[in-house]
Formats: C-alpha cells, structure tokens, sequence
C-alpha cells in the first residue's frame, strides 16, 4: 500500500464535494418538478393561485361582506394527522382540518356557533317522520363537488354503506350508525336515514355523515360487486401530494400536506356552491411542542394557537405581545371534563358512601388555584355547564375532609390497631389511583389528594400507566381508581357513559355504575324528541349521578386562545373559530403569501 | 480473509432472526392493545370519546389485522412477506410501511449526518490540541467543559436554547423548530438552501454537543499514548517538526479507534431522537418510531427495529474489516 498523501486527502475531499454538490441538484430537481406538478394539477382542479385575484365569474357570493379576499393564516395543531382521508382518519387534528368547521367535506347540518341550533349546510330542508324512527333531508340543488358534479343522496347511501362494510376501519363513524337501519335516496337531492329504535340523535348523528363523492371514490360500482376490494382501497386512500386535490364539497380544498414540513395547506375551492369564504389559504402546522409553537406565535409565524395555563399567565402578558394579539377564554359548548372514576363493582368504592367520602377529599379549590392559575371552573356532572341539560339547581360537592371520616365510620371503616390507617375488616383502606403517564399535572394532582387522603387515614398509592396499556386496563375494569377526561358534545347521551349494559364489551362506563332509575330514565332520553321534557329527564340523572358519585367531578376548563391581531372577524362562537369568517387585510398580509 | 467474511455473512441470517424472534414476542408480551383496535387515538390530553360497545366491531376490526390467529403464526406470515421485501401496512394510517418510514428518514439523515460531521470536526482538532497541551489550562478547561456540556441533558438545553435565540424578545437569530419556513416551495435554490442550514443550526448543536466529550476524550487518550511512543521519539530526533510529528505519524495511528467507532455510528444514523424531534417540531424516525410504540402499531416497530438491527449488524462487520484494512496488525486469516 503506498503512502497516504496530501494530495489524497486532497482528492477524498473533492469527490465528497462532488457528492454533495449532486446530492443538492437531485434535490433541486425535486423542487422545480414539484413545483411545476403543483401548477398543473392546480390548473386542472380549478383551485389555483393563478386565479388569486378571484374567481372570473362576477356573481360570486361572498361569506364575509365587506372582507378583503386573499390571504392566508397559518394555524397551530399539536398532533400530526395519522392520514387526511375523511372516511378512516382517527384523530383530533384531522377532524378538524377536514370536517370540524366545514372546510373541505361537508354534512348535511352544522350547529350555528351562536345559537347551536341545527342548521343546513347541504340540506335545505329536513323532517323528523312521525314515528320517530327516520328522518327526511331534502339536498340543495345548487350543491356540488369541486369538479362540478352535483352533491346527491346517492352519495350519502353510498358513504353509508362504505362506511358500514366490516372491514372497514373506520370504528369512529360505525359506533353512532350501530342502530342506523338503512339510508334510501327517495330522488337524487331527497335522502331518508332509517333507526332501528327512537333515538332523539337521529338527526344530529344522519345530519354530520360527509358527503363523499362516490363517482370519484367508486366509481366501477364495488360496493355492489365487491365491497370487501372498496374497503381495501379505501382503507389505503391517503390523498397523495403529487396529484390533484382530492374531490369535496367543501369550500377549501386539500392542495398539499408537506410532510416533512409539517404543514397541511387548503387553498380556496374557487367553484365552490356556496358562499366564498375570504381567506385564499389556510395552512395548518404541526407544532409538537407548546414551547416552539409560541416561540413561533411570537416570532410570527404562527397566526392562532391554544395556550397551556402557564403560558397564558406568565408569557403572554407583556405588552408587546397583548399588542400583537388578541387573547381569549372561553368556554365551549362541547368541552368535556375531567374526572376521577371510581370502580363501582369493586370494594370498596361499590359503597357509594365511600365515595362520597373520597369526593369530600378532593381539594379542587386548592387545584385550581395553586396548579391552574384559577384559569379552570370545577365541573359537576356529565353535562357541559353551557349545555341545556345540566342541572342548574346541582352545586359543587363539597370539600369536607370530616364529612368524610363521618361518612367512612357508616361505611364500617374503623382503625382498630391505631396505626393511622383506617381498617374495615382486618383489612387497611389502601388503593391505587391508576394516572396516564407523562402528564405532570395529574401527578400534582394526585399529590395534593394523596395528602388530605392521609389526613384521614386512607392510604394511596399514585402508578402511572403508559396510555396504551392505561387504556386497556380500564377496558378490562382492572383498577381501583382512575382519573381520565371525556371529550364533549354540545348534547349528549348519557347512554354510553352511563348505563348499566355499556359495562359490557368494552364499553365507556368502564366504572360498572350502575342504577336502575338511571339506566330508565337514559332509556326515555333516548326515545324522547322534545327538548324540553329531554332535558328535564337529563336534570333529574344528574341529580342522581351527583348523589351517586360515581365518578368524583373535577374541572372543566375554559380554552385559552391567542390569535394575531392582523386576523379580522376572529370572535370565538360557543363552538370554537369558524376560520370560514376569518380574513385579513391585504396590508397586513405576509409577503409572499 | 475471504473466508471470515462469508463466515460473518452467514452468521448474519440467524442473528437477524433471532433479534426479529425477539423483538416480536417482546412487543406481544407487552401490556397494552394497539390504539386502532381502541377506536381512540393516544392523545397527550389524555381525553377519549365515549364510544358504543360493539363485540362485532372489535372482532372484525382483529381479524382484519390478523390478530385473532396465534402469535408464533403471525411471526411466521410476518417473517414470509419480509421475506420478499414487504414489510405490511402501518395500522394507524393504511399506508405501506416503507412509504411512512421514507416520509419520515429524510429529516433525521439530514440532522444526524450533520451533526457527525460537526462532532468529528469540532473534536477531534480540540482532542489534538488537549493531549499536546497535556495538563495545561487549555486541557484542562476545554476538558470541564465538554464534560458539563456532556452532562447538561438535552431536554433542558433544547427549550433555552429556543427560548433565547428564538424569541424576539431575547435574539430572534433562529426560526423556532422544523426545517423550513412557511412556503419554502417559492424560494428559489440557494436562499431555500440557506433556510433550511439556519433551521437546522439548533437541532445540531443540540444533537451534537453531548458527542463532542466522549470523541475528544478518544482522541486525546489515543494520540496521548501515540505521543509517548519511541517512533515519535526518534521522528523528532531526526528532526521532523513538532507538527509533523503530531499530524502524520502520531495522529495517523491514534485515529483507528476514531474511524471505526464511525462505523458504529451507522445504525444510528437513521435512529432519530425523539426529545429534539419534539423540542423542534420535526417529524422523523425519532418520533415515528416513539409513536408507532404509544400506539402499538405492530408492523412499523417491527420495520424499524429489523432496519436497526440490519444496520447495526452491517456496522460491526465494517467496523471488523476496517480494523483489518487500517491496522496491519490485525488479520482474520
């Protein structure tokens, strides 16, 4: 081997500089053809830029009177989307770049933000049939797809039975469709969903069914031939980056998601039916982290994001940053709640004394004020504060610690051998309180409890679980105690939570409550279609759960919003941002976009 | 030598299996159901929608993903179809595996490859420069420095770093995470360029200052003992100069520890971290494979595991040659 020189070296250098150099020309040529691919399915979906100036036709109806079109807003999500494909997506944030607010697929009804009545979207019209057991939309005519075919009740037969093939994975849509009996297009814009059973949600569960286009998704007929090759095509149905943007009724549409970048782009659908929305863009980036992600807020690149309590007390209070953005708190009228579940099946907390007791030891005052900033309100029962169907006349349980000594020593718990911890049985009163892991403030939480517990001789043991394994521990009812959040709906059945026969199968009341009376009068929720007696009957099993504690209530949180002054129209609506009223104003416009 | 390579490749086949064998039933054994078949998606908020019970669902929903047969038999259909090369579908999102981990490597190869380079570049001078001035302040500063900076964990120095050199309100120097700004596709090539390099400044100091001790503590010991060596001796005694003694004969030979510990760095390479993809908000393996475990998505942990272990099997076996190449003292004959 001859020597190794310094010309060499020389030369090692130079090839790994050639290398390099292609390495970055291959990556360029990338670029320019992902640019030029972009152009052209832009071009032939209609939606483009190139158009930006706004649509040729001069009838076009706008959302926002007086808003200034164009534009574009950059929003915060924490999760990346697990896929964008409206029939099997899974999770929070896809819901709602694709459906939530009516961006890109569209339903039948939406709840007005204000009011949260039901009003149509692509329905103009509905009836509830006179048996209650099926309801009536007639489609507006107007309504079309992004490539100009007309929204039918073909499709939603067709997203109907899609969604109900076995193999299927779309679990989320399938659990509400359980009691569907079957979805008839009467005529090409009349469309009927049949219940097998009265069920005062018929019409919110057949009104959010999207409207898919079946001439794009099926269009060799498998659902008929072979629908188990529809599911499998389906199921693999990402909407890939390197063709046009996938057909909806929406007023956006997917133009791109750049997945190393982070960031899911919907443009303007330009042919929408309806109303125009002001904004040209909206693009959503992934920001794992809420430290980056107001780092990013703050540097502006970031236009709307959620704030953690912290942040909204101790970083977002200078006046260069109240400046540049609006705060705000509210509540939502689908928020959930958080809770600590007992096992009702389980001694010793199937004595509902007992948790009558625990509840009393719960210091959720001292909670709020010393872990949350005072910026969460404590919640009482199943029903959102905001909701028609929560008792109004219910108060807060009480934080009582010698309450609950009186209420243990009923329950026969005693300490017989003087060692602090009290007994019942020969047997000391300990449990585990099962937390997910990772989560600090449940972990402070459970801190605080573990000590006014102590004080009165209970004995706690706080274990994390992983999620994974959180979750199927509550689904197999191995706990003693476990502490978890609901997410929310602007009207709820308790039927799932509460019943006595959701213990079963997995289902959500993974406590076992369970109470006949309770168990009757879910049973008349479901049947009654009057909102009024409805929420009556909701009053009086929220009165019973609150007696019952079964599940000792926690907090319930406002959300903590800050959005970039240069947005006009951002008022938040019981139900969040409707980004369909956002505009803003061509001065205050990012270069570029 | 021909020999003890055909010898290692063969070797290669039962290792393989026995790390995917293992792998498999660990993944089973583990506590916990694969977040599909729990209709909710794992979520920080720790929050779930109340869903309705359904036997039938949950049955199908099995079948379909073939959990319903036995597992050494679903090792076995596993192990037929990587035999040719297909690795399944995730089961969070119906995509080919190999589509997801390509949609996700790009970011990670970026970051670690550069941040090898900045540890090899920045340690190996300062080794040099401590072991030749052995016991002096700059030794022994430079020393305590890397040492702290090797214990200051990643977690911490992350969000400082992002809070100081993101923020307005500090020095707005660095764009806060990811890799590009907003709409990198209208930039033309070289100021795209200079955006993603300022973009990845911060994830590369972060990936790369811990690594800076341990390779500068390697080259220090190595070219310490070297410089002690009688060939060093005699070079300056038949008057080469004190950099030429250093740099051509003593470091040449300090340096094989150096370039084989090179090739361990292979497999991970392509193991991304997930703290500083998190910190930073970038999507790669790191947090690919971190979330494919949360979510217990059977067939992207087993993709990136049998890559891993390809990979780190391929390092040991460079690394083994290398040795035989470098050092004329070693020989597998």
């Amino acid at each position: 081997m001859s020597e190794w020189k310094l010309r060499d070296t020389v030369m090692v250098l130079f090839m790994i500089l050639v290398v390099g150099i292609m390495l970055l020309q291959m990556v360029q040529n990338d670029r320019l053809y992902d640019r030029v691919s972009q152009a052209i399915r832009l071009l032939e979906a209609g939606s483009s830029r190139a158009t930006a100036t706004g649509p040729a036709s001069s009838s076009v109806r706008w959302r926002v009177p007086g808003a200034e079109p164009g534009g574009s807003v950059i929003i915060h999500e924490s999760a990346r989307p697990t896929n964008l494909n409206i029939i099997t997506y899974k999770d929070h944030a896809a819901a709602v770049i694709l459906s939530d607010s009516g961006l890109v697929y569209e339903t039948l009804l939406e709840r007005d933000g204000r009011t949260l009545e039901f009003k149509g979207l692509l329905a103009e019209s509905w009836s509830v049939a006179d048996d209650r057991l099926s309801v009536t939309f007639r489609i507006r005519p107007e309504a079309r797809y992004s490539d100009g075919v007309p929204v039918t009740a073909h499709d939603f037969v067709f997203a109907y039975r899609a969604t109900m093939i076995p193999t299927m994975d779309c679990q989320r849509i399938q659990t509400y469709l359980l009691d569907c009996d079957g979805v008839d297009a009467l005529d090409d814009h009349t469309v009927r969903f049949r219940w097998k059973k009265k069920y005062f949600k018929i019409l919110e569960v057949a009104g959010s069914l999207p409207a898919v286009p079946r001439h794009v998704l099926d269009p060799e007929n498998l659902i008929d031939t072979d629908p188990a090759k529809l599911a499998e095509r389906i199921n693999a149905w990402d909407p890939p980056l390197k063709s046009p943007p996938p057909v909806a009724s929406g007023p956006y549409l997917l133009e791109s998601w750049d997945k190393p970048g982070n960031r899911v782009i919907l443009a303007r659908n330009e042919r929408y039916w309806g109303a125009l929305p002001p904004l040209q863009q909206i693009i959503f980036r992934i920001v794992t982290s809420d430290t980056t992600a107001l780092q990013a807020l703050k540097a502006g690149e970031l236009d709307y994001m959620t704030l953690t309590s912290e942040q909204w007390t101790n970083q977002t209070v200078d006046p260069s940053f109240l400046e540049r953005f609006h705060k705000f708190k509210y509540l939502r009228a689908d928020g959930g709640y958080s809770y600590i579940g007992w096992n009702n099946r389980r001694p010793p907390f199937d004595d509902r004394r007992v948790r009558q007791a625990m509840s009393c030891c719960m210091p959720r005052e001292k909670i709020v004020e010393k872990l949350l900033y005072n910026l969460r309100e404590l919640a009482n029962g199943p029903f959102s504060p905001l909701s028609r169907q929560a008792n109004p006349d219910i108060g807060q349980w009480p934080f009582d610690p010698e309450r609950a000594r009186v209420l243990l020593a009923e329950a026969g718990f005693r300490d017989t051998d003087g060692d602090g911890i009290l007994d019942r049985d020969g047997r000391p009163f300990e449990f585990e309180m099962s937390i997910p892991a990772g989560l600090q403030i449940y972990t402070q939480i459970m801190s605080l409890f573990q000590d006014e517990l102590s004080r009165i001789g209970v004995r706690m043991r706080i274990e994390p679980y992983e999620w994974s394994v959180y979750v199927d521990k509550l689904d197999n009812r191995a706990f003693d105690a476990c502490s978890l959040s609901w997410i929310g709906s602007v009207e709820s059945d308790p039927y799932q939570i509460w019943h006595s026969s959701s213990y079963e199968n997995k289902g959500s009341n993974h406590v076992g409550y369970s109470n006949p009376e309770v168990d009757r009068l879910i049973l008349e929720v479901r049947e009654e279609f009057d909102e009024d007696r409805r929420n009556a009957i909701c009053h009086r099993i929220h009165a019973i759960i609150f007696e019952d504690q079964p599940y000792t209530f926690m907090l319930t949180g406002p959300r903590l919003e800050a959005v970039s002054r240069r947005i006009q129209n951002a008022e938040p609506g019981k139900l969040g941002m409707d980004f369909r009223d956002w505009w803003v104003p061509v001065a205050l416009r990012r270069p570029g976009g | 030598m021909r020999d003890y390579l055909i010898r290692r490749l063969l070797l290669v086949v039962p290792t393989l299996l026995g790390i995917t064998l293992i792998t498999f039933v660990i993944i089973r054994l583990a506590p916990g159901e694969p977040a599909t078949l729990g209709g909710t998606a794992a979520g920080g908020e720790a929050g779930r929608q109340a869903t309705a019970a359904s036997a039938e669902l949950l049955r199908a929903k099995k079948e379909l993903l073939g959990l319903d047969k036995p597992v050494p038999v679903q090792f076995l259909i596993w192990l037929r179809r990587v035999a040719l090369l297909d690795f399944g579908h995730s089961w969070s999102n119906n995509q080919p595996v190999i589509t997801v981990i390509l949609d996700h490597i790009s970011p990670t190869l970026q970051l670690n490859i550069l941040a090898v380079a900045v540890i090899y570049a920045i340690s190996i001078p300062l080794g040099v420069g401590q072991a030749v001035r052995r016991g002096r302040l700059f030794d022994r500063s430079t020393t305590l420095i890397s040492f702290l900076l090797y214990a200051a964990p990643v977690y911490w120095v992350g969000p400082l770093l992002l809070i100081y050199f993101c923020n307005p309100e500090h020095y707005a120097w660095f764009p806060a995470g990811e890799l590009n700004r907003p709409f990198p596709e209208n930039l033309a090539f070289f100021p795209w360029l200079y955006d993603r390099l300022v973009h990845l400044v911060l994830p590369v100091v972060c990936q790369s200052y811990a690594g800076l001790a341990y390779l500068s503590k390697q080259t220090r010991a190595g070219l310490l003992e070297n410089l002690q060596a009688d060939y060093v001796r005699t070079a300056r005694a038949k008057g080469v100069s004190r950099f030429r003694a250093v740099v051509h004969h003593a470091l040449r030979n300090s340096l094989i520890p150096i370039v084989t510990i090179m090739a361990m760095i292979l497999p991970g390479l392509i193991g991304g971290s997930i703290i500083i993809e998190t910190i930073f908000s970038i999507q790669g393996m790191g947090y690919l494979s971190f979330n494919a475990i949360l979510q217990r998505d059977y067939p992207v942990i087993m993709a990136t595991t049998t890559f891993a272990a390809v990979l780190t099997l391929v390092g040991l076996l460079l690394q083994d040659i290398l040795y035989a190449w470098l050092d004329p003292r070693v020989s597998y004959a």
